[in-house]
């Protein structure tokens, strides 16, 4: 029964999880897929496919771009294997607190309750940096910015 | 019961000076807001908030767990101990060549203030070494967030800190806060350089340098991963970002140990949103402890905030010492 409701409660995890927003550009680790896939463990649910794909993409991505063995960077920070999940040691309690900070997170609580004015994000020195970093970065970090731009912040140091 | 936003800033006293008048820093608390330690406040601030997950850390065993354990602990400078009293023949002798070469104090106070002061700060957070009884914040990420205790952690908290200086650094006038962010990183990677072969012994120049150009593309990583964040307005963003680099891509997180750290950030952000130009730029700026909560400002507060600013650095009859002279605005 409670295993029952252990699996419930990592599901409503899983789908608010489901939500968040895809890393714009890749990394060695991804929040929400490795999420994803811990608290399907804990719960005992099937991975969703899409999730897994996603995994094995990254996996062939990285080996072809970068020098930097991944598998190897990853076992410093996180072990592949099922029992590191300690999922014995989890609660309803506990489940229900993390979805608790997880929907918080997801809802943007605080950055709601301190808004910020638009001095920090359109800042006077450099009005345009914010826009560019996610202009750039909504290409994935695959097109490179033109010529003349870039010697403009060369010489300027402007954005 | 209710926690009650209060502003911690003295009223600063203007003494007469032959040159003008000067600001008593002592009279000062500095400005910035902050809930006054009630019962209630302190339970709410992100160290009490994640000491209240019932989440027991779990260890990682694969992630080396190596506290810094220094040959040599280096001392602190006289100016990080305590405040610095100039005798006063010197100080009368600075204002003096400042007046007389016309002298920009903003590009001076750039490496007094921002790589110097602001930079201690942000390095005070977390330092820690073997077999010492932690400070309060150093606490906060090390005992209550189960953070491994080594120099690249150490690395991680401060470059965050560092971080939200240049956010607001972002926000001076271009040509400013540009000098007072390369004083910053500046400062940074000598001070890096420094513990690496002072603490933790490492002699070879090449393997410092190889350690510091990697620092250096980390850095580079982290500062454009947590802008992607800012200007993405998402706590959803902010927390990938802060969980691929403070809490080192730990699969086993603790969500809410995470929120609290979110909080802590968005906290310190809505302070520096807040605080003016001028004084920032003059080392007003103190990071809120993580035992201590902040509470949004009523549009009354945030004029009352400015007034005090204006108190404190326009004097009545318009004359101010050669060294305290500012391009940078009161009000924003």
């Amino acid at each position: 029964m409670s295993s029952n409701k252990i699996g419930q409660e990592a599901k409503k995890l899983v789908s608010l999880l489901e939500k968040f927003p895809k890393d714009r550009i890749q990394h060695n680790a991804t929040f929400k897929t490795s999420q994803i896939i811990r608290f399907c463990n804990i719960g005992g649910i099937a991975v969703p496919t899409s999730v897994l794909k996603e995994g094995r993409k990254d996996a062939s991505s990285t080996k072809s771009t970068t020098k930097i063995d991944a598998n190897e960077n990853k076992r410093n920070t996180f072990s592949d294997k099922d029992d590191a999940y300690q999922k014995d040691l989890f609660t309803i309690d506990i489940l229900s607190q993390q979805f608790k900070s997880l929907k918080n997170i997801a809802n943007s609580k605080w950055e709601k309750y301190y808004q910020i004015d638009n001095k920090l994000l359109e800042p006077k020195g450099n009005p345009n940096y914010y826009n560019r970093l996610l202009g750039d970065l909504d290409k994935g970090g695959k097109q490179k910015e033109g010529f003349l731009t870039a010697w403009r912040t060369i010489l300027t140091g402007k954005y | 019961m209710l926690a009650y936003s209060g502003l911690r800033a003295a009223k600063a006293n203007m003494g007469r000076h032959s040159l003008g008048s000067a600001i008593r820093y002592d009279k000062i608390v500095g400005l910035r807001y902050k809930s006054q330690t009630t019962d209630m406040a302190s339970s709410e601030s992100p160290h009490n908030y994640a000491k209240q997950s019932s989440m027991p850390n779990l260890v990682n065993p694969e992630i080396p767990k190596k506290d810094v354990n220094p040959k040599q602990i280096l001392e602190k400078p006289l100016y990080e101990r305590a405040i610095v009293r100039l005798p006063e023949w010197q100080k009368a002798l600075g204002e003096a060549i400042v007046s007389i070469f016309h002298m920009d104090m903003d590009r001076i106070r750039a490496g007094s203030i921002g790589g110097s002061k602001y930079y201690y700060m942000c390095k005070d957070q977390s330092l820690q070494y073997k077999n010492e009884v932690l400070s309060e914040t150093a606490a906060f990420w090390y005992s209550t967030l189960g953070l491994p205790r080594t120099f690249a952690q150490w690395y991680q908290i401060t470059i965050l800190h560092i971080w939200m200086l240049f956010v607001r650094m972002r926000a001076l006038p271009f040509k400013v806060g540009k000098n007072y962010q390369q004083k910053l990183v500046d400062k940074f990677f000598k001070d890096i350089d420094m513990r690496l072969s002072e603490e933790m012994d490492i002699r070879s120049g090449t393997i410092r340098t190889r350690y510091l150009k990697d620092f250096h593309s980390q850095m580079i990583g982290i500062v454009a991963s947590l802008d992607e964040a800012l200007a993405s307005q998402s706590d959803a963003v902010l927390a990938s970002a802060i969980w691929r680099n403070v809490f080192n891509g730990d699969k086993n997180i603790d969500i809410v140990k995470l929120e609290a750290v979110i909080r802590y950030v968005r906290m310190q952000l809505y302070v520096l949103d807040k605080i003016s130009d001028r004084a920032f730029g003059f080392g007003d700026f103190e990071f809120v402890s993580p035992a201590e909560t902040v509470d949004p400002l009523t549009p009354e507060e945030v004029q009352q905030l400015r007034k005090v600013t204006k108190e404190k650095y326009e004097s009545i009859d318009g004359k101010i010492l050669p060294s305290q002279h500012s391009s940078l605005s009161l009000d924003e």
